[in-house]
């Protein structure tokens, strides 16, 4: 059948119409404009092609660098734990009896808060003198005095990262909970006959066999934390001395602030690259459905 | 298909827009600023279309936020977008819409007000090379909060140098421990520069040397600034939590009784004498101006939002009516008698009516009309960012401060340098 | 299993601590947002307010910041780009879950780069190309670029729940002489329905929770959207809390519901889409 070989470009064309309508020209002109020097500052210094200038200052850049340092290890940190707290909450749905409805439904309450209010309220939490957190570790006992969570790069570092895993964990949870639920059961009961622990089952079994749903979850929370930005806005602003800067945020300051758009431009196309490579990685080696 | 539906809705509302055609006798203006919860600006407009009733004026309201209204109308200026007429800017803004060519220049125009009786630090943070490009709505600057019930228990006047403010804390402290000395807004963002501001100039400094050459590392600068950090660091006049606290963070800490003093707007005085808010200093506090290292120098950083037009309004000779009602005395008057703000003119702070409002306007008239702006350049967002870094990680002790001080000066000459200064 | 009555406690208690974690903070800003403001600045706070201050609710409707039409219109745009994003995405997931052909992999590729570009670099851009076709100030002038980054998402996870759903009854239309567009629309859309929930409040979420796009392209009061709404509430200096506390349940509240209403949906949705045939 002859209509059959279009039938997938009728079927796609919807979507691609819009992706390519909307979002194609924004992202070839910042490559075209990261390629240039304009500042909208100074208009009269015009407009002027440079190359690569702006990348080869990008990597001179100490500030970009730690930038992107902080980001690394923004990304790294909080997609690990939300992938071991996430693994934790998707095995307790999976297994729960009695308390799965209430679970479900408060696994998801932080996910549902939007980010901007949700770091404001978490913001509030580590108040120095009013916030509950500190009344709680030091009603408890756990710390001697009052904390400034906020003031300290190591500490800052640590509640943005809790917030942050508290926000998007709902996230990689469920979709690791619709990757267990795949698993037939005999599975399980065949690896119980033949003696492996629980732990073992986990790691040869079930590990293996959520391979396709832990890469969608990896993606596109690595794609998210990678491109963070408001958490830390309202949070930090990038402080305690800058220690908590994002590539978003310097990106938004050079190009809101500064309104350096060339360079703006090429930090944005850094972040860019950035990303590919992770998802390359990715899928190089926990392997991709698309391929199949 | 859902595709060419949604291609209908566009069409359609495409349509509704080109709909909304004006009628020909009455020209519309946009009026851009930051959502008031006072609306004090409201019935002045009011007044104004019914003296002019060939022109009507549209409100927009934007988040008050500054950062946020930045974006917006960087975005929208970028665009060339005529739907701005008259905008509401912050004052360190100003330079730079002027140098990007986005106000209009108002040298001719301001000889119909009476410019002698503007304040001069915010004529000064609307002038750009010479030309204004803007007029001041309404001013703000940096005072000094204190507990008068405290003071006057251990017998203390306001203090006008920073000994003596030290001294007091230091006193009053040994008896009331659990009391924060003073509180000032140095987290990482730009109220840490108003405040470093006030100490630097309190100490003679300066970021322009006597050529108007940029220069921060100077003796006296490296003095204010090490106070700071041995009031944070050693002597704990201020406490370490201010790294992270903003105006409303430390107003609420004050207002709650948990301060001797706070640097803060003029904004604090209503509300922390007003038990309503849940303040429980009412009537137990005082104003005075941000100490000195001497009497005679005492500063404070200026604040406020000025006027202006949209290079791109095609309707910039109604647009300035508007600005111009807005800056005549009555309008003024009413503007800062509705929603509280301080005026710009220099004979309203002799006001029977605002008097009987704020009286202490009177008290702070000097502080008012001292009150300076912070570096007026086009690079100032981008100045003030590399302050704030390196200022931030010396309060830390990250930064010794003259390194901190040394890095903001290589810094900023490497940015006049690549665009001119 | 084995299960002893010591291995039930513990989980039990994993299970409780695990709840409390995730939902405190959300009970926190809702014990909040009904205390007076002298008492969120107490210090320390107190876990209970003395007494339950409602004004902050009252101040979300009545403070001169028409929030009604806020909710009004975040819940047209968040619900008008589900539909959209999962009518169009369904069909594209459809195929890439089912056939494969030329371009295949440059599509998936160029979803991937869309989701992950930086969106403070676009905006200037897309600012100016919705100005001039006049969708500033509407409801498509967000529906379609909260559509645009959200396809990425929903193609992804429909491609896999597509995939898990057996091919025999499709086959079998087909032989029954259904177009294949029938058969998708006929078969695969119903068994596929608990999955298209999931995805529907992921993007649901994503719509509502936006903020950029939003603040950036309607600036109309009329069409302001909640979260920018709730920006509005702080003046020049002074930031209610109480209110901004009260905004926020109030716009998270839905969400809550609506998940607590679908939860039994989108956790069989998950599994029921992804049955093995």
């Amino acid at each position: 059948m002859k209509s059959r070989t279009y039938l997938p470009y009728y079927f796609i064309a919807p979507a691609a119409i819009v992706i390519f309508g909307i979002a194609l020209y924004p992202i070839l002109h910042t490559f075209f404009i990261s390629l240039h020097q304009i500042n909208l500052k100074f208009p009269d210094l015009g407009m002027s092609f440079i190359w690569f200038e702006n990348y080869i200052r990008l990597f001179q850049d100490g500030r970009a660098m730690g930038a992107l340092f902080n980001t690394i290890f923004f990304t790294v940190s909080t997609v690990a734990l939300e992938l071991v707290f996430g693994m934790i909450i998707a095995i307790l749905m999976d297994r729960a009896l009695r308390f799965r409805g209430i679970l479900r439904a408060t696994v998801l309450i932080p996910w549902a808060m939007p980010t901007v209010v949700a770091a404001m309220l978490w913001r509030w939490m580590y108040n120095d003198q009013s916030g509950i957190i500190n009344a709680i570790l030091y009603g408890t006992g756990i710390i001697p005095e009052y904390i400034q969570f906020l003031a300290e790069p190591a500490l800052a570092w640590t509640a943005v990262i809790v917030t942050e895993v508290w926000k998007t964990t709902p996230f990689m949870a469920l979709l690791l909970l619709a990757g267990l639920q795949v698993i037939p059961r005999e599975v399980y009961e065949a690896s119980e006959i033949d003696g492996a622990s629980k732990v073992r089952t986990f790691f040869t079994i079930t590990l293996p066999l959520l391979r396709p749903v832990l890469l969608v979850a990896l993606l596109f929370r690595t794609l998210d934390a990678f491109r963070v930005f408001d958490v830390i806005f309202v949070m930090t602003g990038g402080g305690p001395g800058n220690a908590t800067e994002s590539l978003s945020l310097y990106t938004y300051k050079t190009m809101f602030g500064a309104l350096d758009f060339g360079y703006g431009s090429a930090l944005s196309v850094l972040t860019f690259v950035c990303v590919i490579i992770i998802s390359v990685l990715y899928i190089k080696f926990i392997g991709t459905r698309g391929q199949q | 298909m859902k595709f060419s539906g949604l291609i209908a809705l566009i069409v359609v509302y495409s349509l509704l827009l080109i709909g909304c055609a004006e009628d020909n006798d009455i020209t519309t203006i946009t009026f851009n600023v930051g959502r008031d919860p006072t609306a004090a600006h409201h019935s002045i407009i009011r007044n104004f279309e019914e003296k002019h009733p060939d022109i009507r004026v549209q409100v927009v309201e934007s988040p008050q936020d500054a950062s946020l209204q930045h974006d917006l109308y960087v975005t929208r200026f970028a665009g060339k977008d005529a739907s701005i007429d008259v905008i509401a800017i912050d004052v360190i803004w100003t330079a730079e819409f002027a140098r990007a060519g986005w106000l209009l220049p108002l040298n001719d125009l301001v000889e119909e007000l009476p410019m002698d009786d503007f304040l001069p630090g915010p004529i000064e943070a609307c002038t750009y090379q010479d030309s204004l490009y803007a007029l001041p709505w309404f001013t703000d600057a940096g005072l000094l909060y204190y507990r008068t019930d405290l003071l006057e228990e251990y017998g203390f006047d306001e203090p006008k140098t920073w000994d003596e403010l030290t001294e007091i804390v230091s006193t009053i402290r040994q008896d009331y421990p659990h009391l924060s000395g003073f509180l000032i807004q140095a987290e990482q963002y730009e109220g840490l520069i108003t405040n470093v501001m006030e100490f630097l100039w309190s100490h003679g400094a300066d970021v322009w040397d006597e050529t108007g050459r940029w220069r921060i590392a100077t003796p006296e600068a490296e003095e204010a600034l090490q106070l700071l950090i041995n009031f944070i660091q050693v002597e704990g006049i201020i406490p370490r939590g201010v790294l992270t606290y903003q105006e409303e963070e430390s107003r609420h800490v004050f207002q709650d009784g948990r301060a001797i003093f706070l640097r803060n707007w003029p904004y604090v005085w209503e509300l922390a004498n007003n038990p309503a808010t849940g303040s429980n200093v009412a009537g137990k506090i005082g104003i005075a101006p941000v100490p000195g290292k001497e009497p005679d120098k005492q500063a404070a950083t200026l604040g406020g939002w000025n006027l202006g037009i949209s290079s791109f309004s095609e309707h910039p000779e109604e647009s300035w009516k508007l600005i111009r009602f807005f800056m005549e005395y009555e309008q003024m008057k009413q503007f800062s008698i509705e929603g509280g703000r301080l005026p710009t003119r220099i004979s309203l702070y002799e006001d029977p009516d605002i008097l009987e409002r704020s009286p202490y306007f009177k008290d702070l008239y000097e502080v008012f009309i001292n009150a300076r702006p912070r570096p007026v350049t086009p690079h100032y967002s981008q100045i003030s960012d590399i302050m704030q870094v390196n200022i931030h990680r010396a309060l830390l002790g990250r930064l010794s401060v003259r390194e901190a001080l040394e890095r903001i000066d290589a810094e900023v000459l490497a940015l006049f340098g690549r665009y001119g200064q | 299993m084995r299960s002893t009555r010591k291995g039930k406690i513990g989980f039990g208690i994993i299970v409780i601590v695990t709840v409390v974690l995730m939902v405190f903070p959300f009970v926190w800003q809702v014990i909040t947002s009904v205390k007076s403001p002298g008492e969120i600045f107490q210090a320390p706070p107190s876990i209970l307010p003395e007494q339950i201050y409602t004004q902050n609710y009252k101040d979300v409707f009545t403070a001169g910041v028409p929030f009604h039409w806020y909710l009004r219109n975040s819940l047209i745009i968040a619900g008008l780009t589900t539909i959209v994003c999962l009518i169009i995405g369904s069909f594209a997931a459809y195929v890439l879950a089912r056939f494969k052909f030329k371009g295949q992999a440059l599509f998936l590729g160029i979803l991937l780069a869309v989701a992950m570009f930086p969106q403070v670099a676009i905006i200037s851009p897309l600012f100016l190309f919705f100005r001039d076709i006049g969708l500033l100030n509407t409801y498509p002038g967000l529906i379609l670029p909260y559509t645009t980054f959200a396809l990425p998402l929903t193609i992804w996870i429909l491609t896999s729940f597509f995939r898990e759903l057996p091919t025999d009854l499709e086959d079998a239309a087909l032989i029954d002489g259904c177009s294949p567009f029938q058969s998708f629309y006929r078969i695969i859309v119903p068994l596929a329905a608990p999955g298209m929930v999931t995805t529907a409040i992921l993007v649901f979420i994503f719509a509502w929770n936006e903020f950029l796009f939003a603040l950036i392209f309607n600036t109309a009061n009329h069409m302001r959207t909640v979260t920018v709404g709730i920006t509005m509430f702080p003046g020049l200096h002074e930031v209610p809390w109480g209110t901004i506390f009260a905004a926020s349940t109030i716009i998270t509240l839905p969400l809550v519901l609506m998940v607590l209403i679908l939860q039994k949906r989108i956790v069989q949705g998950l599994t029921a889409g992804s049955v093995k045939g």
